[in-house]
């Protein structure tokens, strides 16, 4: 049976970048459960012609600890990326996409229309 | 001569449940009269067996501090918390007492409660949630 992930879909503003620009980023989760550590994984890409998300940059990847707890509690994490993955192409719908799982969670998260490249 | 004159287990609730990988906390609320003196104030998870009621468990003791002021011509009310008793060593099941001791004073004073406690199986089930996602 095929696996069925769930995404999350975030709207962002189209803020202006080019390629020799660096992209910072920021997520706000929620987690309960025993304490672990979480794997993120963020890439960059674009919206694809059928509307799916087409990954462009390399994977970052990054840890973060979370505390055990019986009630969800709030975290942040901030990360960014150099932005020259892009040459000098010009996208008008750029696109972020951030996956956080461990052990018995699984989240995965879109930003579409987050920035637009060299327009 | 210290005398533990009263002494007597409170929980939150007549009954409690807790998972496996969750900590108990004990309010132990007691009358003392005698001298000021320091002592230790003790609770551990009992179960009953064929032999006794109150059939400690090792693993769950957890043992305080407590400093006993001077009281000479009456009883004086006090209470201590006792936190974070580990459960990791109980077996899932119902019907666990708790025991509370006193140790440092003249005898050991102690008393306890009787089916109040059920020790459920599994660690909590994790959930993540992302909220929110900007790019600056």
């Amino acid at each position: 049976m095929a696996e069925v992930r769930l995404r999350t879909d975030f709207y962002g503003s189209k803020i202006s970048k080019n390629w020799t620009n660096y992209l910072g980023i920021h997520i706000l989760f929620k987690y309960k459960g025993p304490a672990q550590i979480l794997n993120i994984e963020v890439n960059s890409g674009k919206k694809g012609l059928f509307g799916d998300y087409d990954q462009e940059s390399p994977t970052d990847y990054y840890t973060k600890s979370v505390n055990a707890s019986d009630d969800f509690v709030s975290y942040f994490f901030d990360c960014g990326m150099y932005l020259n993955f892009w040459g000098e192409r010009q996208i008008s719908d750029c696109a972020v996409e951030v996956v956080i799982s461990g052990q018995g969670v699984f989240a995965d998260a879109v930003i579409w229309d987050a920035y637009t490249m060299n327009l | 001569m210290a005398e533990i004159v009263f002494l007597v287990t409170k929980i939150p609730c007549n009954s409690v449940t807790k998972r496996q990988d969750q900590t108990l906390n004990v309010r132990v609320n007691f009358t003392y009269k005698g001298p000021a003196k320091t002592g230790r104030l003790g609770a551990v998870v009992t179960q009953q067996t064929i032999l006794t009621e109150f059939d400690e468990i090792g693993s769950t003791r957890k043992e305080v501090a407590i400093n006993l002021p001077a009281a000479t011509t009456g009883t004086q009310n006090l209470a201590t918390d006792i936190i974070g008793l580990p459960l990791a060593g109980c077996k899932p099941k119902s019907g666990y007492g708790i025991k509370v001791y006193v140790l440092d004073l003249d005898g050991k004073p102690e008393s306890g409660c009787l089916n109040i406690l059920t020790v459920t199986e599994g660690a909590l089930t994790p959930e993540l949630n992302i909220t929110s996602l900007t790019v600056s």
